[in-house]
């Protein structure tokens, strides 16, 4: 296992919160963390969610919401259940009504490639990078900050959808979208995601 | 200094109100959420341990939280969950059992719930909702069963459980499961039982607006043993097979310092509460001088953590100004589940929109004013300075409004 964060700054952070008694509802620390991660990993935007596979279902359900996804043959059943949940029918062979694919990280799961198709990224189990495709789907568990995760696109209007999916906030409401749920972030969340985000700045 | 005072200084006394450009009557917005903070140092104690032990999920914590929610709701098992939409959504989905269904849900209710029945695979079916209750009326939800109903969502309010037994005889009859959204109604019992065990399951949250504040978070509470497996199993994403056909798995877990947080606030449920009737007892004393403003009525055992008026003749505006009116006086006040869902845009493209009277009506009339434990007594008596002045300079105020 890792190393466990240090209390002194779980601390910190924690009476931070209590004081401002904003506890929930992309406060300043989720929009911190967004900010945060975009620019530590070079990326247009980054976008915090409540795990890791929430970022995936949501990501998925951003592209499209019905259609053949395309996975490697041996894909987990976390991320095939992922997709299901997008209302995406997961497949090993590219089809003509596929409408993207799925690669997995970390386990050497590469799906059949197709240029023609969006590809989106299941980086959950990697840390935090740069990758190609549309999107990505990474978890807080992989900087060993307990739960929490977030997806990464150089897409501005994807970001958009992204951003009004997670939430039903109006004010929360930044593009036209078919569905949304709650994905939210809170606050303590974001907060150990921003100490682990320090912490890796730090150790590069 | 009363506002009475302050009027009485200017020539034009509709001047003072915010809206006009008079100075708010709070300087920091009051909320309409619960937002209980427990003792910061106690909350520390609980969660250094998670820290300094790298166990920030899965652990003793939510364990201790399951154990003592099924206790507080008096069932056998209590499921934690990252958020009651988690809740909501795994339960549509297990009761879809893999096919394309429709969720009968009522249409004057939270706007998430439409979503949750697709995101679960099934269609909204909106019903009508009981006048008094606010929750779904059983001839309507009679009348919207048929075979291609898969389940029965139905919603217990914060001033009323709805008409359970009713709800609970008709999905019998129909062989369809019913669960109950009871986000809004913790600690509220029906026919002398505790809520928590009605219907296949109720779901409830541990968001900070919300009476029990967990940061954010949610719960399930069930009797059936197979059903919480079931759930466990969506919520842990388990490399077992699954527990039952076509169930779908996702990571739904409360992480461990959402729990302490959720322990410390379940420990203050009854002092929550005790501030939540001194407020809306106020709230009572306030609207009776005000002809045209009717507290809405709770039911006994409510935990009144909301505070909602029907805004309705001789009161000299309408809703929506009063909505103008408060929100430019710092009350972060807001219409009451409006506009109904089935005429919002969370009704899916393409529905097919009847007429659902009940809901409508309710939809127009009522108004949220700000609760929980930002807002003191005092605050409540300077919005009844605000809500005298619009009451006495009714027909003064409307026509200012209204000015094009």
């Amino acid at each position: 296992m890792n190393e466990p964060m240090a209390w002194p700054q779980v601390e910190e952070a924690v009476r931070g919160i209590f004081a401002r008694r904003y506890f929930a509802n992309n406060g300043p620390l989720v929009r911190q963390l967004d900010a945060g991660l975009a620019a530590a990993l070079g990326v247009g935007h980054a976008v915090c969610v409540t795990n890791g596979t929430a970022a995936l279902t949501l990501l998925a359900m951003a592209v499209a919401r019905s259609g053949e996804v395309v996975v490697p043959p041996d894909a987990p059943r976390s991320t095939i259940d992922a997709l299901r949940w997008a209302g995406l029918v997961p497949t090993s062979a590219v089809s003509a009504s596929a409408v993207a694919v799925v690669d997995v990280l970390g386990e050497g799961k590469v799906a059949a490639s197709e240029p023609s198709l969006p590809l989106l990224v299941d980086a959950r189990a990697v840390s935090p990078r740069r990758v190609a495709g549309l999107g990505a789907a990474f978890s807080l568990e992989s900087m060993n900050a307990g739960e929490g995760g977030f997806i990464t696109t150089d897409d501005a209007a994807l970001a958009g959808r992204l951003r009004t999916m997670r939430n039903f906030h109006p004010s929360e409401t930044f593009a036209d979208v078919d569905v949304r749920t709650n994905a939210k972030m809170s606050e303590m969340q974001a907060a150990l995601g921003l100490i682990a985000l320090e912490n890796l700045r730090a150790a590069r | 200094m009363t506002r009475a005072t302050a009027v009485g200084a200017r020539s034009n006394p509709v001047e003072h109100l915010a809206v006009f450009g008079g100075r708010p009557a709070f300087a920091e917005p009051r909320p309409i959420g619960q937002l209980f903070t427990p003792d910061v140092e106690r909350f520390l104690a609980l969660a250094r341990p998670a820290v300094e032990q790298g166990r920030l999920s899965n652990g003793a914590l939510v364990l201790r939280l399951e154990q003592q929610l099924a206790e507080f709701h008096g069932v056998r098992h209590c499921v934690a969950v990252a958020n009651a939409a988690f809740g909501l959504t795994m339960l549509l989905q297990r009761f879809g059992r893999g096919r394309p269904g429709e969720v009968i849900l009522p249409a004057f209710s939270y706007r998430g719930l439409p979503h949750f029945a697709r995101i679960a695979g099934q269609s909204p079916r909106f019903c009508d909702v009981e006048e008094r209750t606010h929750g779904l009326d059983p001839r309507a939800v009679e009348r919207a069963l048929g075979p291609q109903t898969s389940a029965i969502l139905a919603v217990c309010n914060y001033n009323s459980p709805g008409d359970i037994d009713g709800l609970c005889a008709v999905a019998r009859a129909a062989h369809v499961p019913i669960l109950f959204d009871s986000v809004y109604a913790v600690g509220a019992s029906y026919r002398g039982r505790r809520l928590g065990a009605f219907g296949a399951a109720e779901v409830y949250s541990l968001h900070a607006t919300k009476l029990l504040n967990g940061f954010e978070g949610g719960y399930v509470t069930t009797d059936d043993g197979n059903l919480a497996a079931v759930l466990r199993w969506q919520r842990d994403e388990s490399a077992d097979a699954p527990p039952a056909d076509a169930v779908l798995g996702t990571n739904a877990r409360l992480g461990e310092l959402h729990a302490a947080m959720a322990l410390l606030s379940l420990e203050s449920f009854d002092a929550i509460v005790s501030g939540n009737r001194r407020r809306f007892a106020a709230y009572a004393a306030m609207c009776a001088r005000l002809p045209g403003l009717r507290l809405v009525p709770v039911e006994a055992g409510s935990n009144c953590s909301m505070a909602v008026v029907d805004v309705s003749s001789p009161w000299p505006l309408t809703r929506d100004e009063m909505v103008t009116v408060l929100r430019a006086e710092g009350a972060a006040i807001a219409a009451y589940y409006s506009p109904p869902l089935h005429r919002s845009v969370h009704c899916p493209p393409g529905y097919d929109v009847q007429v659902l009277p009940v809901a409508e009506r309710l939809a127009a009339r009522f108004l949220q004013l700000p609760v929980g434990e930002l807002v003191s007594l005092d605050d409540i008596a300077r919005l009844g300075d605000v809500l005298d002045l619009v009451a006495r300079r009714g027909d003064a105020v409307a026509a200012r409004l209204r000015r094009p």
